[in-house]
């Protein structure tokens, strides 16, 4: 099980206002799948202009295919470019 | 990876830049040096006006004119959907991108292009531009983002509403996106609080202010292939958004890159390119465009001005106890301000238990805002810090003291979600408060300011090559424009990582023929991801020694090992064979399998975050109202500086176009929304003589998650500088200044009100 952090405007739209919850996956792809499940629609709210997941501190701007093997936490972050 | 250093032989170094010697004799090509033969000159025709419908334009005229060999309106392009989709690491609307390089139905910002046109001589082009024929219906316009969000606002686009709000709104808005972050309960926290302040800012868009100006040289042959030499910060990403602009396939394209004389941020977006581009489709012959600096300042992208309210309470003894935060940025004339990161890095320095952060991305008809040094960051970063130094006043603490209490450390989780790992946040203030600066007393008229920084730093897809010649030098092939000292810097990496002299690697920067994608220079990400690559295609190289060694040898490949840029024997029972160079091994490299030569592509992660504390001593002159920096230092946590010198110039780097935000630099509008100041005479950024020597401090805590622990370090330096001047000014005259610039007009304003 992996505990998935969301913003408190994401839990209030989708998770009745739960910001830390806990989901059963073994790959972010299926984390995803995982979620939008539970929480239908969530996926596309979270992918509107790109993200990066945020896997136990680090982030991956692109981690579609991590496997969470070891994985106690996640969060999602729009994706950031830079100057 | 290692998280303690060893000693190295050229990490760390002051090595000899190797471009120096092209840049200071003059040999080095800029955006504008390149030339074809056959060329024509491209001029774009920009819009007199802020807002206001094209009912028609009228080329006939210009068509006819002797030279004119091609005209593009924008009829000329593709309607594309209106959508966010991914062009390498970031995410484009390319319906806006392409409107925002070529006006359709409406321009939305004076200088918008309207036309554009390609001609035999500069001449030429100019007085065909000057026989288009365009009618508008001038519409009125909107500069400020306060205006612009009022609900009587002229609107700019009919078909924008605004996203993140709940229910979805039926009418349109010039409000494109509303953004929150939140943790635990603000009312409680204020609840708890000693003392509150609570004030308003206003930052005003600031150039990137390179100086070259974007120029580029795009030619299009008629069977489709199409080369274009241009001043960017990614080749790749160049010709990605050519690509999708003007419907070609990513193949057709490549995009050399010249030498660039600065990007910031600026030029991580295309202007001209998808223009000459399409011009030399039509004319099949290769098309010049330069931009001169009026053009760079009407049309090309600054950063968000801003509207910002900043509550933060705190405990007599400093904790702060509550912030809230509301911060309005003006996009320009399409969705897209960094208002994200701005909210993220908001509050991202400190522990605080209860915090909310609002944001606005705001449509105003000025040009499209591009991402400038740590975009977004500077902006909320400068108003919470100012707030921190008035507690810190009000409390009677010291400001370094009062950041330490509330410091973000390893641990601690950021408002945006993630908890930080190893973060040298705490060590930049420590490092200041024992530093010479901070201890140093200051004179009548004179005030000391503080302020910190944070910026996530990123990685993204990188490439390397290193070809190893037979003399055992080395080519080393990347594929990021050196912007900051990239060549220097990931030669030495190639040197550390091979136990070669750095003087034998040579650098050289691919056009996008030669390497795989590699994400732009930006980021603070180039040394950090582009050395990942480098480490991983030296490795590659050091096996394939390894192979040839144990041919050579006669021994099994796992029996040759590499140490200290030597193939030897792995013990006695491998063989007594004498320890072969690089150069021995790759003498033979014929004879052995063919050349020699290391490659390596990913998607780096584990960028480590960025965090920096910056020192300002100013005189303000009661008179004039104008504010000398008497002395700035400047702290920062990089991981480990590969080259310090280079470091050291991005750290002043920053902060002097910092300076230059906090003090000088605006835009000026007239009731037309036409811009006054289109020019470096009257749009003030700092020079030489505007600014001490400004010192440094390097910290290192080293990223974990990199070979030699490197961080990042180019934007971090732009986030203090505004809160540490305004800081430092409040010390100096007593008044805690909130709207930039900090210019001589208004301090004098401020001093007659307190008198």
């Amino acid at each position: 099980m992996v505990k998935v952090i969301l913003t408190e405007s994401l839990a209030k739209k989708y998770t009745s206002g739960e910001t830390q919850i806990t989901i059963e996956a073994n790959t972010i792809q299926k984390l995803f799948v995982n979620l939008n499940e539970r929480y239908p629609g969530i996926n596309k709210a979270l992918n509107h202009e790109g993200i990066s997941v945020v896997i136990d501190g680090e982030i991956f701007q692109d981690a579609l295919y991590e496997r969470l093997e070891g994985v106690s936490e996640i969060c999602f972050i729009p994706r950031i470019g830079g100057g | 990876m290692a998280t303690a250093l060893k000693d190295f032989k050229w990490v760390g170094t002051r090595a000899v830049r190797p471009d120096g010697v092209e840049k200071v004799t003059g040999r080095a090509k800029f955006g504008a040096d390149f030339s074809l033969p056959g060329m024509l000159i491209g001029k774009v025709l920009r819009s007199p006006h802020a807002h206001a419908k094209i009912k028609s334009i009228n080329i006939e005229a210009a068509r006819t004119l002797n030279g004119v060999k091609a005209i593009i309106t924008g009829s000329d392009f593709n309607e594309l959907p209106s959508e966010w989709v991914p062009a390498g690491e970031v995410q484009i609307n390319f319906r806006d991108l392409s409107r925002s390089i070529m006006a359709r139905n409406k321009v939305l910002f004076e200088g918008h292009p309207v036309a554009a046109v390609a001609a035999t001589s500069e001449i030429i082009a100019r007085e065909a531009l000057a026989l288009i024929k365009v009618e508008y219906e001038i519409l009125p316009h909107v500069i400020d983002v306060e205006a612009a969000m009022s609900p009587d606002a002229p609107i700019l686009h009919e078909d924008l509403f605004t996203a993140g709000v709940e229910p979805s709104p039926k009418t349109a808005s010039n409000i494109a996106k509303r953004v929150d972050y939140s943790s635990g309960n603000i009312d409680d926290g204020f609840k708890e609080a000693d003392v509150i302040i609570e004030k308003h800012f206003t930052t005003q868009p600031v150039h990137q202010g390179y100086i070259e100006p974007h120029a580029t040289v795009a030619s299009a042959s008629e069977d489709g292939q199409c080369s274009i030499w241009t001043s960017t910060q990614g080749q790749y990403v160049v010709r990605a958004y050519c690509s999708e602009v003007l419907q070609l396939d990513i193949s057709s394209i490549r995009v050399t890159p010249s030498e660039i004389g600065g990007g910031f941020g600026g030029k991580t977006t295309v202007y001209l390119e998808p223009l000459a581009l399409a011009l030399s489709k039509k004319a099949f012959r290769p098309v010049k465009m330069v931009m001169s600096r009026e053009e760079v300042f009407r049309s090309s992208g600054p950063t968000s001005g801003s509207s910002m309210k900043i509550k933060i309470g705190a405990r007599s003894d400093g904790t702060i106890t509550a912030a809230d935060v509301e911060l309005k940025y003006q996009a320009g004339a399409f969705p897209g301000s960094p208002i994200m990161p701005g909210c993220m890095c908001a509050l991202a320095p400190y522990n605080i238990s209860n915090a909310k952060v609002v944001g606005y991305d705001v449509v105003v008809n000025r040009p499209k805002v591009v991402a400038y040094r740590a975009p977004g960051a500077p902006i909320s970063e400068y108003a919470v810090e100012c707030v921190i130094n008035e507690i810190a006043t009000k409390l009677n603490i010291d400001p370094l003291d009062i950041r330490e209490k509330n410091a973000a450390k390893e641990g601690t989780r950021a408002l945006y979600g993630p908890q930080f790992g190893a973060i040298g946040y705490i060590e930049t203030l420590l490092a200041a408060r024992g530093s010479n600066h901070y201890k140093s007393k200051l004179h009548e008229n004179q005030g000391r300011g503080v302020a910190s920084g944070f910026w996530f730093n990123i990685g993204g897809e990188s490439c390397a090559t290193i070809n190893i010649n037979t003399d055992g030098t080395a080519e080393l092939v990347l594929g990021n424009p050196d912007i900051g000292g990239s060549r220097a810097s990931l030669a030495m990496i190639a040197a550390e990582a091979l136990g070669i002299d750095y003087n034998k690697v040579h650098p050289i920067i691919s056009d996008t023929s030669g390497l795989g994608y590699n994400f732009l220079t930006g980021g603070s990400r180039t040394t950090f991801a582009g050395g990942l690559a480098v480490n991983e295609a030296a490795e590659d190289v050091v096996r394939q020694i390894r192979e040839r060694a144990s041919k050579i040898w006669d021994i099994p490949e796992e029996a040759v090992t590499w140490e200290d840029g030597f193939v030897r024997p792995a013990g006695t029972n491998a063989g007594n064979f004498e320890p072969l160079s690089l150069a021995d091994v790759a003498g033979m490299a014929a004879k052995t399998g063919g050349p020699i030569s290391g490659h390596a592509q990913l998607n780096a992660q584990g960028a480590g975050p960025g965090f920096g504390t910056h020192i300002c001593d100013v005189e303000v002159d009661e008179e004039t109202g104008r504010v000398t920096i008497l002395r700035y230092t400047v702290v920062q946590d990089v991981g480990k500086a590969i080259h310090p010198s280079y470091v050291e110039g991005q750290m002043q780097g920053g902060a002097s176009q910092g300076i230059g935000w906090a003090l000088n630099e605006e835009y000026i509008y007239d009731e037309e929304g036409k811009l006054q100041n289109a020019g470096f005479l009257d749009y003030r950024i700092p020079v030489a003589s505007d600014l001490p020597m400004i010192d440094t401090i390097i910290v290192e805590v080293p990223n974990p998650r990199h070979p030699y622990g490197v961080k990042g370090v180019g934007e971090v330096p732009i986030v203090p500088p505004m809160a540490a001047v305004a800081g430092a000014i409040a010390d100096a005259i007593g008044v805690h200044l909130t709207d930039l610039p900090m210019s001589p007009p208004r301090i004098l304003k401020e001093l007659n009100k307190k008198q």
